[in-house]
C-alpha cells in the first residue's frame, strides 16, 4: 500500500471557498478537485411549493455546499492541511461548518509527489 | 354550524392534513384539492355560508401578493428573452383558442375566465417529476412558474375590457393608494415583529376595501406585491411572512371556496365538463407538439394546479359570489378532473 491519502473537507460556509483554497495551496498542495454538494439534511427537508416556484428558481440555493476533494502525500501533510484551515476557516467542532477527514490509497496512477 | 366554529374547523383541518397530502416522496391524487370537498361536504349541512364570504377576499390578496412579491425587476432581467417569448406565446395561445371553445360549449363571458384559468400549470406536480437541474429542465421550470405573472395581467386585461371605466379607473386608483400606503408603513417600521402585524392588517384592509368597492383583490394584491419587492426596505422578509404557511393557507381557502361556493349540477350542462377537460387536453397536446415544452412527457403539464381555482373565484367573486352558481361549479370540477389526470399519469409515466 502507498502512503498517499484522499483528503476530502466539505464546506457549508462557501462564501469562505476561497480562504480554504489558499490554506491548502500554503502548504504546498497544488493540486485540489472542487464538487457541488448537497447535505443529506437538506434535502430531506427541501419542500417543493405551491406558487413560489419561480423565486424558488431565481434564488435557486442548490447545491449549498463546497467539497474540496485532493489527493495528500502522507498523514504529516493531510493533518498540516487540516490545522491550516481550522486556522483560517474557524472550528469544525462547532456545528454548520462542515467536516473534513482523509481515506487511505491503495493505488494510483496519474500523480506523482 | 356556528360560523366560527367552521372557520377554526377549517384551520384545524388544513394544518393537520397537509401533511399527509405533500408528502416529499409522492402527491396525492388531487394534490390538494381534496380539501375543497371538505368544503362542499359542509356546504350541504345547515349553514349559511354568506357569513364567511368576506373572509375569502383576504387570501386573494395573500395569493396576488405573493405572486407579486416574486417580480423583481432586478431578477426578471437576469431572464433570457426566449422565455419572454415563450410565455407569451404559450399564455396567448392557451387562452385564446380555448376561449373560443368553450363559447362554442356555451359558456359566455366566462369563457375568457376559464381559459385563463386553465393557462396555469401545477407547478408543484411537474417540479416533483422535472428533478434536473439542466439548462433546458430549469427553463421549462422557469416557464411554468411564471405562468402566474401572465395570467392576472390577462384576467386584468379582461376586466379593463368589460367594463373599462370602473377597471381603470378605480382600480388603478386602489393599485396606487394601496402601494404606497403599504410601502409608507411597513418602511417605518423598525422590528421584525411589527412587519408581520403590519402586513396582515395592510392585507386584511386592502382586501375587504377591494370587496366593497367590488375590485379585485387578486390583481390588486399582486401590483402591491410588486412594488413592495422592489422599492421596500423589507422586501425579503415580507416575502418570506407572505410565502410562509402558503400550503396550509391555501387549503383553508379551498376549503372556505367549496364551504362558500358550493357545487350545482345539472344533468344537460354538466355534460359540458367532459368537454372543457378534453378542449384543455387538446390544446396542451397541441402546444406540446410545437415545441414549448419538449421533451418531457406531456401528463407533467396537465395538471392546472391550484392558481386556476384563484383566477376562478375572484371573478366569482366580481359576479356577486352566489352559492351555487351552475358554471362555477363547472369550471371548478373540470379543473379537479384535470388536476386528477395530471397527477394520476404523471405518477404512471414516472414508474
Amino acid at each position: 500500500m502507498i502512503s498517499a491519502k484522499l483528503f476530502i473537507c466539505i464546506i457549508e460556509k462557501t462564501e469562505r471557498l476561497n480562504d480554504v483554497l489558499e490554506a491548502v495551496v500554503e502548504c504546498g498542495v497544488t493540486r485540489a478537485s472542487i464538487v457541488d454538494v448537497r447535505g443529506m439534511f437538506e434535502y430531506l427537508t427541501e419542500e417543493i411549493p405551491l406558487f413560489s416556484g419561480f423565486k424558488t428558481l431565481i434564488d435557486d440555493p442548490h447545491p449549498t455546499n463546497k467539497m474540496v476533494i485532493s489527493v495528500m502525500k502522507n498523514d504529516e501533510k493531510v493533518q498540516e492541511v487540516m490545522d491550516v484551515i481550522e486556522e483560517i476557516y474557524g472550528d469544525f467542532a462547532q456545528p454548520n461548518t462542515g467536516i473534513m477527514f482523509s481515506l487511505d490509497i491503495n493505488t494510483m496512477r496519474g500523480l506523482k509527489f | 354550524m356556528n360560523s366560527s366554529l367552521v372557520f377554526v374547523l377549517a384551520l384545524i383541518l388544513a394544518y393537520t392534513g397537509v401533511f399527509f397530502i405533500f408528502k416529499r416522496e409522492r402527491l396525492t391524487l388531487l394534490a390538494g384539492f381534496e380539501f375543497l370537498f371538505i368544503g362542499y361536504i359542509l356546504y350541504f349541512q345547515d349553514f349559511d355560508a354568506s357569513t364567511l364570504k368576506p373572509l375569502l377576499y383576504p387570501f386573494l390578496c395573500w395569493m396576488g401578493m405573493l405572486i407579486g412579491l416574486q417580480m423583481r425587476f432586478s431578477d426578471l432581467k437576469k431572464l433570457p428573452k426566449s422565455l419572454y417569448t415563450t410565455l407569451i406565446s404559450f399564455t396567448l395561445l392557451t387562452i385564446i383558442i380555448p376561449t373560443g371553445l368553450f363559447y362554442l360549449i356555451g359558456f359566455s363571458i366566462q369563457s375568457v375566465v376559464m381559459a385563463i384559468a386553465c393557462c396555469s400549470i401545477c407547478y408543484r406536480n411537474t417540479a416533483h417529476y422535472i428533478t434536473n437541474k439542466e439548462r433546458h429542465s430549469r427553463f421549462v421550470l422557469f416557464l411554468i412558474s411564471a405562468i402566474p405573472f401572465a395570467s392576472i395581467i390577462a384576467l386584468l386585461l379582461f376586466y379593463i375590457g368589460t367594463d373599462p371605466i370602473r377597471d381603470i379607473g378605480i382600480t388603478l386608483v386602489f393599485i396606487v393608494v394601496s402601494s404606497i400606503l403599504s410601502r409608507a408603513l411597513l418602511t417605518s417600521v423598525q422590528d421584525k415583529n411589527s412587519v408581520i402585524l403590519l402586513l396582515i392588517g395592510l392585507i386584511l384592509l386592502v382586501s375587504e376595501t377591494c370587496a366593497v368597492f367590488d375590485v379585485s383583490a387578486l390583481v390588486v394584491g399582486f401590483f402591491v406585491g410588486i412594488y413592495l419587492t422592489n422599492t421596500c426596505i423589507w422586501k425579503t422578509y415580507i416575502f418570506r411572512v407572505v410565502y410562509h404557511n402558503e400550503k396550509q393557507l391555501f387549503m383553508v381557502f379551498l376549503i372556505l371556496l367549496g364551504l362558500m361556493a358550493g357545487l350545482k349540477l345539472e344533468l344537460l350542462s354538466a355534460a359540458r365538463i367532459p368537454a372543457v377537460v378534453l378542449t384543455v387536453l387538446a390544446v396542451r397536446y397541441f402546444i406540446l407538439k410545437f415545441n414549448f415544452i419538449a421533451g418531457f412527457n406531456y401528463f407533467y403539464f396537465v395538471a392546472p394546479g391550484g392558481f386556476a381555482l384563484v383566477i376562478l373565484t375572484d371573478f366569482w367573486l366580481k359576479q356577486g359570489g352566489i352559492p351555487g352558481t351552475l358554471w362555477f361549479s363547472e369550471a371548478t370540477l373540470s379543473i379537479v378532473i384535470l388536476q386528477l389526470i395530471g397527477v394520476l399519469f404523471s405518477r404512471q409515466v414516472s414508474q
